[in-house]
């Protein structure tokens, strides 16, 4: 049936060649089947739809590279419009099928597939006309889309005209403003500014009517209920096809949990910060009225009470009162004459059981007024309405008192308030015990001291009767025996003597009753006694001594100077077990004077030189070689609180040398002899 | 013979006193107590006394404070004894031993106060 004289764009399709021509020309896209479904004729508007020409003859049913549904599953060629038709025979409606062409392009399409009969009837064929739809479909789309995205904002999205009537109000502002859609369109949108803010609107309008877009403004805005809605919106310019500005879309959100967190978040900060000085405060304070009184202000202030106050919990046996400590936001007079609170129902939770007590009127409060003979507030107390009392416990679990706020009118105090308080209570309560422990240390050293004192006292009384009645042996005739044994006995016990006496002047030290005797002397004499008297005395090492030429005249307590001097040198024989000698010096250096020890012993290492001075140090290497730790330290203590100073050089095995540092009397001195 | 009185509450150091000063010839009176003391003085003086500072029921210091304003007594040398040896608190006394003392020197200190 194809005709020769006329090429065929896409085969002929058994039509005349007019109505070929004619279809040919169409910018709609036309093909036609024969009754077993192939393809006989095609236009060029259809290569075009379909994006690719399909093989004449040989394709059926339709020259789509791809058909589907219109939720994008694939169509069987068999359920395609034109099959149907070829095979009920019947025309259809027209249908909606979606192809994809080769080039992955998504087309829409209306197709109106026709059956064609020859002149007795029969079943010929089918024609079929495709209308691309695509535009149209993908708009459609597209304000659906949209549409649906209005809808399901949490943002309020209204538009309104220039005038300010509401036209379009979405499920979001109905959220927001708490009016449906009904209650808006068609209303101004000053039903929802508050009257103070009405000018706004007009700036809004003025700005919209000059194109220009407002951005993220802060303001506030009325929800039905009359109830203010903190809103950020943005307001923007809506044009006609032709430019022209014809209203405008407005989004609002509402920002209450916004600057509700801003708030909150401001407030954290702020407690924590109060938090962190109390803390701080609280823990480097040792006494217990600054810590309880910083504890007292700082809450007091953060509950934003009239007053509040600690109480100490003395309870007895009798549960009679509470001391008041300290007090914050009242003046302590209005207690003088009035009785400590008791326990009563209302405070003994918070005193016995160790509970948190808020009320928020105190005066409704069923443990209210059953306290004899006031029945309630007693006369003169200040208002109290607001209640809030929380116990303040010690590690050992006691509740060592309780803090309590009150204000004058109801329901000031809030559960952050309580929780507040608990943490600084808990962090007082620390600081408390500790205060408490350092109280009981320091009682304890103290009671150290006395038991050093008597201690001392009681241990000389016996060793003067064992050095009299040795003395006393010793002057008689002994054999040479004897008389080394009562020798060496008698040096035991002024060794013994010596420590006793370091352990007193150590008590004395640390409790500040180490007294002096000043005066002004020579320790140039003094030295030259000292020499002497050890040259004699010391059988293992020789004494060296080389004294300044002239007089040293020094200002201080002579026996303990002595002592110092003596102390030194004891060490320096102590120390240096294998030599034979040790060395004196006095010298005169600016205002000063100097004593030098110097020995040639096992001298000091640098961790040694550090702790020397430290009570009860004892180098580690010294076992053999006795002693308390004490002298050093009282040396440098003696000779510090002359003005002076002490230093050690000293390298490990090589021997050390002490120098024992006074002022010079020299003012001193020239006044006694203008005298 | 010189009498000396003897205040001391330590049985060994009254003990040791009494036989040192009598082995030089000194005639020797002791007393553990303040009250004691005072039983007999000041209707029998010596001439000297010898008073330790910390008594049970007393102090020395105040007892040579009392010596010095009698007047049967403020002429007589009055001598302290202590183990706290703090020579700050024993003003109004014409001499302080510390304990435990050297034998020679107690008896030295005590000879200088009748030379």
């Amino acid at each position: 049936m194809q005709s020769n004289d006329e090429p065929a764009i896409g085969g002929s399709g058994g039509m005349g060649v007019e109505f070929r021509h004619l279809l040919d020309g169409s910018p709609v896209a036309n093909y036609i089947c024969d009754a077993e479904g192939r393809l006989t004729y095609f236009n060029k508007a259809a290569i075009e739809l379909w994006g690719r020409t399909p093989i004449l003859g040989k394709e059926y049913w339709c020259g789509s590279w791809k058909i589907l549904y219109e939720d994008g599953t694939p169509m069987p060629l068999e359920d395609t419009p034109i099959s149907r038709v070829l095979k009920k025979g019947v025309e259809e409606e027209k249908s909606e099928i979606r192809i994809e062409c080769p080039n992955g392009a998504y087309k829409y399409l209306l197709v109106f597939p026709k059956p064609l009969f020859d002149r007795n009837g029969k079943l010929e064929g089918v024609h079929c006309t495709l209308v691309d739809i695509t535009e149209q479909k993908r708009d459609h789309i597209k304000k659906e889309t949209l549409s649906a995205i209005v809808q399901s904002s949490d943002d309020a999205i209204i538009s309104k005209n220039l005038q300010g009537v509401i036209a379009s109000w979405n499920r979001g502002a109905q959220e927001i403003f708490g009016y449906s859609e009904d209650e808006t369109v068609g209303r101004s949108i000053t039903m929802l500014i508050p009257e103070e803010r009405l000018n706004e609107e007009d700036v809004i309008l003025d700005k919209i009517k000059r194109g220009i877009k407002i951005d993220h403004f802060e303001t506030i805005r009325k929800h039905k209920s009359g109830r203010d809605i903190p809103v950020s919106i943005t307001v923007s310019p809506v044009k006609d096809s032709g430019g022209n500005i014809v209203g405008a879309s407005k989004v609002a959100r509402d920002i209450t949990a916004r600057i509700e967190s801003q708030a909150a978040m401001k407030k954290y900060i702020r407690n924590l910060e109060t938090l962190n000085t109390v803390g701080k405060s609280i823990s480097e304070n040792l006494n217990v009225e600054g810590i309880l009184q910083r504890v007292t202000d700082a809450t007091t202030s953060l509950t934003g009470a009239a007053f509040g106050a600690f109480f100490y919990n003395n309870s007895d046996d009798k549960g009679s009162t509470f001391q008041l400590f300290t007090l914050s936001g009242a003046p302590r007079e209005i207690f003088d004459h009035m009785a400590m609170p008791r326990h009563t129902d209302l405070f003994l939770p918070t005193f016995r059981d160790r509970k948190v007590v808020r009320i928020d009127d105190v005066t409704k409060h069923g443990d209210f007024g059953k306290n004899a003979p006031y029945k309630g507030m007693p006369k003169g107390h200040f208002s109290v309405v607001s209640y809030l009392a929380i116990p303040v416990i010690s590690k050992n679990g006691a509740v060592i008192g309780g803090l309590l706020y009150g204000h004058p009118e109801a329901g000031k105090f809030t559960a952050e308030h309580e929780l507040l308080v608990i943490n600084i209570a808990a962090q007082a309560a620390v600081s408390l015990d500790n205060s408490k422990l350092f109280e009981q240390v320091k009682s304890l050293s103290e009671k150290k001291d006395e038991f050093i004192a008597l201690a001392s006292h009681e241990l000389k009384t016996p060793l003067t009767t064992i050095k009299g009645y040795l003395q006393v042996l010793s002057k008689k005739k002994a054999d040479k025996v004897s008389q080394l044994f009562l020798d060496k006995s008698l040096c035991q016990v002024d060794k013994l003597n010596t420590l006793v006496e370091d352990l007193l002047n150590m008590s004395r030290i640390e409790s500040g009753q180490l007294n002096f005797n000043l005066e002004v002397f020579d320790i140039r004499e003094m030295l030259k006694e000292i020499v002497e008297t050890f040259s004699y005395s010391s059988q293992s090492h020789r004494v060296t001594g080389t004294l300044w030429n002239d007089s040293v005249i020094i200002e201080g307590d002579k026996q303990r100077i002595e002592q110092a001097i003596l102390n030194l040198m004891t060490n320096a024989i102590k120390y240096s077990p294998k030599a034979d000698e040790i060395f004196v010096d006095l010298e005169v250096v600016g205002e000063n004077m100097v004593v030098k020890v110097r020995d040639m012993g096992i001298g000091l290492t640098e961790e040694q030189r550090r702790q020397l001075f430290t009570r009860f140090y004892r180098a580690e290497d010294t076992q053999g070689i006795s002693g308390l730790g004490l002298g050093l330290y009282l040396t440098k203590q003696i000779i510090d609180r002359h003005g002076g100073s002490i230093e050690v050089a000293s390298e490990y095995g090589m021997g050390s040398e002490f120098s024992l540092i006074l002022p010079l009397a020299v003012q001193k001195l020239k006044k006694v002899k203008a005298i | 013979m010189k009498e000396i009185f003897i205040v001391e509450d330590d049985d060994g150091i009254r003990e040791l006193l009494e036989f040192l000063l009598e082995s030089q010839q000194y005639v020797v009176k002791t007393f553990p107590t303040a009250r004691a003391f005072h039983k007999t003085v000041p209707e029998k003086v010596p001439d000297l006394f010898l008073l330790d500072i910390m008594l049970p029921d007393g102090n020395g210091v105040d007892l040579c404070r009392e010596l010095k304003k009698g007047d049967e007594t403020k002429r007589i040398p009055v001598v302290l004894m202590s183990a706290h040896a703090d020579i700050s608190r024993t003003e109004g006394a014409d001499d302080f031993i510390a304990k435990p003392f050297d034998v020679d020197e107690l008896l030295q200190r005590i000879e200088k106060q009748f030379a």
